[in-house]
């Protein structure tokens, strides 16, 4: 059983209030992802339960033990860093058993366990190389080995992709989920790529100037984002999101008029890029845009269009579309997928 | 074609001034310096006798000269126990955020000042210091009911070499430190973070991290040392030209008196031949060490 708890954790820099009274369960064996734009607070509120970096106010505990005091060496979690922080000088084998060796370990438990690390990662062949001698997929390997040598009670990852190429990231964060599952560990992973939350996170914790948006299953805040910030910042390209007015009953747009109970005044209507439909046989609301752009991804393509009133619209089409810029596009889009999103940035539960 | 033959020779083009240079000042007067060594003369006689190896033969049947080569040995020793190994330790402490950056920049400061003072200041402040009664060590031994530990400093023959050799530590230890601290603040603070939380205390990161870390300017740092411990004559000759009785003579101050002071300019040559050749064999053994790496 691992479970960690924030309650109103805080941290100040001088004036600056970096994390906000801040509330956060992790479940045990749960994979968190907290994500986020850079600034958010994410890696400091990691560095936080990690132990390097102290409470301003509030209370951390793991397995219901208060942390707040305690070293970080001593709350039985292992960090993965960036930049992997293997040390130069040391083999991998001893990058991979620093830990146990400064806990004065018994020899062969040191073997035993950095060999069934390095068999768990297939590091076996590379146990008496230095870290300058290895790539970086190799590397970022190393780190989570030193750390599963640790048998932690909690992971924490602190965007351990970010210093990857883009082949080798997939590939690693294939080997992170199958790792989750293999380990049966709670982990914490920080990222600002909202590709790795939502293929790595059993929940995403979405973080905006130090405090938590949003926490939910990846499917959640992909369907039902609490928010305009978590709308904007979940989802790849942009959900589109469009001015309108509301009069109490329905809300007028560029799109037209869909009923919906708003809050009289401005309001924001958002439609992901897949929910638009070509043409206008899809029964929604209808309109036509002019097309400025046409990426062409393969199994999709993505068209940016121009509307009546200079907004723009980006529309998800399948596979290599002949369309071209210039030309117009006629489009519907369902009611049922439009979301509204009242002056204060909250979504309204719009009951379609 | 022209062109090609131009930016073929245009880098030894710009090398020639400085290499011109260096043969005239350097290299030709090291060469006819162990030439001069062969021979017995004068600085104000012109002819020059031939002796073969005589000078060098007088040189090692010197007591004086292993008096000096001692001194000098001496002195490197206590140099990198200073200016290396303590030099590092102060370094890190600075560096490892025990105290604030406001503190930190006090004693960067307060440790680098002594470095910056001219080699004869430093040497008649020391002399001061040093005074037997009246100097600032005496006073407070005096002060403190030790003055059974009082001494003549720079007086006796026990003490004056390890008292002249402090002196340059306290001028240098603090230069280095500045050194180290440069060198200490590159290693990049994840390393100290994640080897935190394997349960390292400050030692065990010191010298898990620290250390190895900055190897390479410790190597480095090291033999500039000891380069400096065989050269050294600016601060003895300052303080006590070698005295009493030779008791604090270096190779350096043995070799410019032999040639200003007595007029053995054969038998200075030969003294002088002898350090350029320690320097040598430590600027190999440096470029030996730096290729392993």
């Amino acid at each position: 059983m691992s479970e960690l708890h924030l309650r109103s954790a805080t941290k100040r820099f001088g004036a600056l209030t970096v994390i906000d009274q801040l509330d956060l369960d992790v479940g045990d064996k749960e994979f968190v992802v907290l994500v986020g734009p850079s600034g958010c607070g994410k890696s400091t509120l990691l560095r936080m339960i990690a132990g390097l970096e102290d409470f301003s106010g509030g209370e951390l505990t793991i397995d219901g033990e208060r942390m707040n005091e305690v070293p970080a060496a001593r709350r039985g979690l292992a960090m993965v860093f960036q930049s992997y922080a293997l040390y130069p000088h040391m083999t991998v084998a001893q990058n991979m058993s620093v830990g146990l060796r400064i806990a004065g370990e018994d020899k062969a438990v040191i073997a035993a366990k950095v060999a069934e690390a390095a068999r768990t990662l297939q590091l076996e062949a590379l146990l008496d190389r230095k870290p300058k001698a290895l790539s970086g997929g190799q590397r970022q390997r190393v780190a989570i080995g030193r750390a599963i040598v640790r048998n932690p009670r909690i992971f924490l990852f602190d965007e351990p992709l970010s210093n990857l190429d883009a082949a080798l990231r997939l590939q690693m964060r294939l080997e992170l989920a199958r790792l989750h599952d293999a380990l049966d560990a709670t982990m914490i992973y920080v990222t600002h790529d909202q590709v790795e939350a939502m293929t790595l996170a059993d929940r995403i914790v979405v973080m905006n100037g130090g405090r938590i948006e949003q926490s939910g299953t990846p499917e959640e805040l992909y369907e039902r984002p609490a928010n305009l910030f978590v709308a904007g910042f979940i989802g790849s390209p942009k959900m589109n999101l469009i001015e309108g007015q509301s009069d109490g009953n329905s809300v007028t747009s560029i799109l037209g008029t869909i009923r919906v109970a708003a809050r009289r005044g401005p309001v924001t209507l958002g439609v992901r890029p897949e929910h638009i439909r070509k043409g206008e046989e899809g029964g929604g609301m209808t309109l036509t845009g002019r097309v400025s752009a046409v990426e062409r991804l393969g199994a999709n393509s993505f068209a940016y269009l121009s509307l009546a009133d200079g907004s723009s619209l980006t529309v998800e089409l399948a596979g290599m579309t002949d369309i071209r810029p210039g030309a117009d596009l006629p489009l519907s889009i369902p009611r049922d997928k439009m979301l509204v999103f009242d002056a204060s940035g909250a979504r309204v539960s719009t009951g379609l | 074609m022209k062109a090609s033959l131009l930016s073929r020779y245009a880098p030894y083009l710009f090398l020639f001034p400085s290499l011109l240079l260096l043969v005239a000042f350097v290299y030709a007067p090291a060469l006819e310096n162990m030439v001069y060594s062969l021979f017995s003369w004068s600085s104000v006689r012109t002819e020059q006798r031939f002796v073969g190896l005589d000078n060098y033969r007088e040189l090692f049947a010197n007591p004086v000269f292993w008096r000096a080569l001692v001194n000098n040995v001496l002195y490197a020793v206590i140099s990198i126990m200073f200016q290396v190994i303590v030099a590092l330790v102060i370094a890190a402490v600075l560096v490892g955020g025990i105290i604030g950056p406001r503190q930190r920049t006090l004693f960067r400061t307060a440790f680098f000042l002594p470095s910056i003072l001219p080699v004869t200041v430093v040497g008649l402040l020391w002399q001061l210091i040093y005074q037997p009664t009246i100097g600032l060590i005496d006073q407070v031994l005096y002060s403190t009911g030790l003055q059974g530990l009082s001494h003549v400093w720079l007086g006796e023959e026990a003490t004056v070499m390890i008292s002249v050799i402090m002196v340059s530590q306290w001028q240098w230890t603090g230069y280095m430190i500045v050194l180290f601290m440069v060198s200490i603040q590159a290693i990049p603070d994840d390393l100290y973070e994640a080897l935190k939380m394997e349960g390292a205390n400050r030692i065990q990161q010191f010298f898990h991290i620290t250390v190895p870390g900055v190897r390479e300017s410790t190597l480095i740092l090291a033999i500039i040392t000891i380069f400096g411990a065989f050269k050294v004559f600016d601060i003895v000759w300052v303080m006590t030209a070698g005295g009493p009785n030779n008791a604090s003579e270096v190779l350096g101050t043995h070799m410019y008196r032999s040639a200003f002071r007595n007029d053995v300019s054969g038998y200075a040559a030969a003294v002088a031949t002898v350090i350029f050749l320690i320097t040598l064999a430590i600027g190999a053994v440096q470029i030996r060490l730096q290729r392993q790496d």
